[in-house]
């Protein structure tokens, strides 16, 4: 008997509709429609009042006092802002930062470093469609480093020898780099240039030979001519005087590059016009191919060499 | 040459008598053990397919051609079928991404002789200046700022140099125009004093006749002074003619 009710239950259950997307409603309440009534279904002034420029929504812009003159507009004042827009922009890299990439291997130090590299540890990135015109390396507390409660202070702690070529820098900086015995160079790269030295892989699938670096902006050529920034553009010897004034100033002895085993690697700057270490203005790389062609159309060449 | 693939069915044993090439155009396979309708390509060895329709045959990747070359790393199409295609641009990049089996002509990747020449003027236009004449304009910029600072420290220097005296200045001429104020204000009330004197009573300085008397006394005095002049004038005039004479 209760075999037969069990199994009659059992087939009701089997034959009762199942809980499913099709079946499924909300709540009463859960969906509240904001609905503003037209006409005889509730629509009257809707809470604004009787007619006018409350009612009609025709607000005025912030600061506009109809016809008067806005008080905004009523005195001169100095625009701080001015130009923002077009102005170069360095973003940072802590020496911190730099030292961790160095320590954890995303950066061979056997070789020179410059803005390919930084860009190719994944960890640094600029955009040169937002006036980024490279790396600004500097001696302040790494970010990353500080959300595990380590105070460090790049300058300090940094303790590899490199040849670094940046495009901004500081005096600290600069003489933490030395202290250790390495290099550094500022130097400058047009927007052209930039989009091909962050993404080189990019620029040789085009299959454009590569062009000549451009030479910097009147307002930037001092600092990139001047010794005590360690620019591109000036003199090598003023280089090595600026080193040691430097030395003195901060109180280190300074590592003589002559004696270093890896004197080449540290000495090696690139050419005002090139964009890549080893690989000059003109030639064209094939990564398929895995060749180098270079021009032999005197035209070109000259066109190249300038 | 040819291949044989098949999935053996019921009829597998008809197929290996003759070299077949077998492909299974059926899209899905199904699962229950039935024969399906295949299209079933049978050749003889005299009919033997070309390796070209046999890859059309055996293609299942129901990609279109263009990106089933590129998945085969080879130029997406053989021929152009847009006109971008024809494009230096373009080459170039097929050059760049596929190598020599693009069969592109790498010397496409140097700018031609117009091309340099458009080059050229630009980088005239965007560059004017080279490297030593910007570097000049800077340190010219630099003195003459140096210059303009200097020249208004010196300024400030010789004044400061003069400021004593110009102090001087200033005071004694506002003594001198105190005393000449205080000089005509005691003129004044010493005038008025006299015309109260020559009325005998007090009279209300804002009276006519008051003031008519002011104006004939002032006349007087005037022409006091003017007499008085004349008659210095007359003695240095005589003077003058007594040291000639002498």
């Amino acid at each position: 008997m209760t075999s037969f009710t069990n199994k009659n239950v059992l087939n009701l259950l089997r034959n009762l509709p199942r809980l499913s997307i099709s079946n499924l409603r909300n709540n009463d309440g859960a969906v509240k429609k904001n609905k503003r009534g037209r006409a005889q279904h509730g629509g009257d002034k809707h809470g604004h009042g009787n007619k006018g420029s409350k009612a009609r929504q025709n607000f005025m812009r912030p600061g506009y006092e109809t016809g008067n003159t806005p008080f905004y507009m009523k005195f001169p004042r100095e625009q701080y802002y001015r130009d923002h827009h077009v102005k170069r922009q360095y973003p940072p890299l802590s020496l911190a930062t730099l030292q961790q990439m160095i320590d954890m291997n995303r950066i061979d130090i056997t070789k020179p470093i410059d803005l390919s590299v930084l860009c190719n540890t994944g960890l640094y990135n600029i955009k040169p469609e937002d006036k980024h015109f490279g790396v600004n390396l500097i001696d302040e507390v790494s970010f990353f480093l500080l959300s595990f409660n380590n105070i460090v202070m790049g300058a300090d702690n940094f303790k590899a020898k490199i040849n670094i070529e940046v495009q901004w820098t500081s005096e600290s900086t600069i003489a933490a780099i030395e202290r250790n015995g390495g290099v550094i160079t500022t130097s400058f790269f047009d927007v052209n240039s930039l989009f091909i030295l962050i993404n080189p892989k990019k620029f040789f699938q085009r299959g454009e030979a590569i062009p000549r670096r451009m030479i910097p902006p009147e307002d930037a050529i001092l600092y990139y001519s001047s010794a005590a920034n360690r620019g591109y553009l000036a003199d090598p010897e003023k280089i090595s005087w600026e080193r040691f004034v430097l030395a003195q100033k901060y109180g280190y002895k300074l590592p003589k590059i002559e004696d270093d085993p890896d004197y080449d690697m540290l000495v090696s700057r690139k050419d005002q016009r090139q964009i890549f270490y080893g690989l000059e203005p003109g030639w064209v790389v094939n990564l398929k191919d895995k060749v180098i062609l270079k021009p032999t159309d005197p035209q070109l060449k000259e066109f190249y060499r300038s | 040459m040819s291949i044989i693939s098949f999935k053996g069915f019921s009829y597998a044993g008809k197929i290996v008598k003759v070299p077949i090439i077998q492909c299974f155009l059926a899209r899905n396979a199904s699962i229950k053990n039935e024969v399906q309708d295949f299209d079933i390509v049978t050749t003889t060895a005299e009919n033997v397919l070309s390796e070209k329709e046999v890859k059309a045959i055996c293609d299942k990747s129901r990609l279109n051609h263009g990106h089933r070359n590129m998945v085969n790393g080879r130029v997406p199409y053989d021929k152009p079928v847009h006109r971008y295609h024809n494009t230096v641009k373009y080459k170039r990049k097929m050059y760049g991404r596929y190598g020599d089996a693009s069969n592109v002509y790498p010397g496409l990747a140097w700018p031609t002789a117009e091309d340099l020449e458009d080059i050229r003027e630009y980088e005239s236009v965007a560059y004017p200046l080279t490297i030593q004449e910007m570097q000049q304009n800077a340190m010219n910029i630099i003195e003459s700022e140096r210059q303009a600072i200097l020249l208004n420290q010196q300024k400030i220097d010789n004044n400061m140099k003069k400021l004593n005296g110009w102090l001087n200045e200033v005071k004694e001429k506002s003594a001198k125009k105190l005393f000449e104020a205080q000089q005509a204000k005691e003129k004044k009330e010493k005038l008025i004093e006299e015309v109260k004197k020559h009325f005998g009573y007090k009279i209300d300085p804002k009276d006519d006749r008051f003031k008519e008397m002011l104006v004939k006394r002032e006349k007087e005095e005037k022409k006091k002074v003017r007499e008085e002049k004349k008659k210095v004038r007359e003695e240095k005039l005589l003077n003058y003619l007594d040291s000639k004479a002498k």
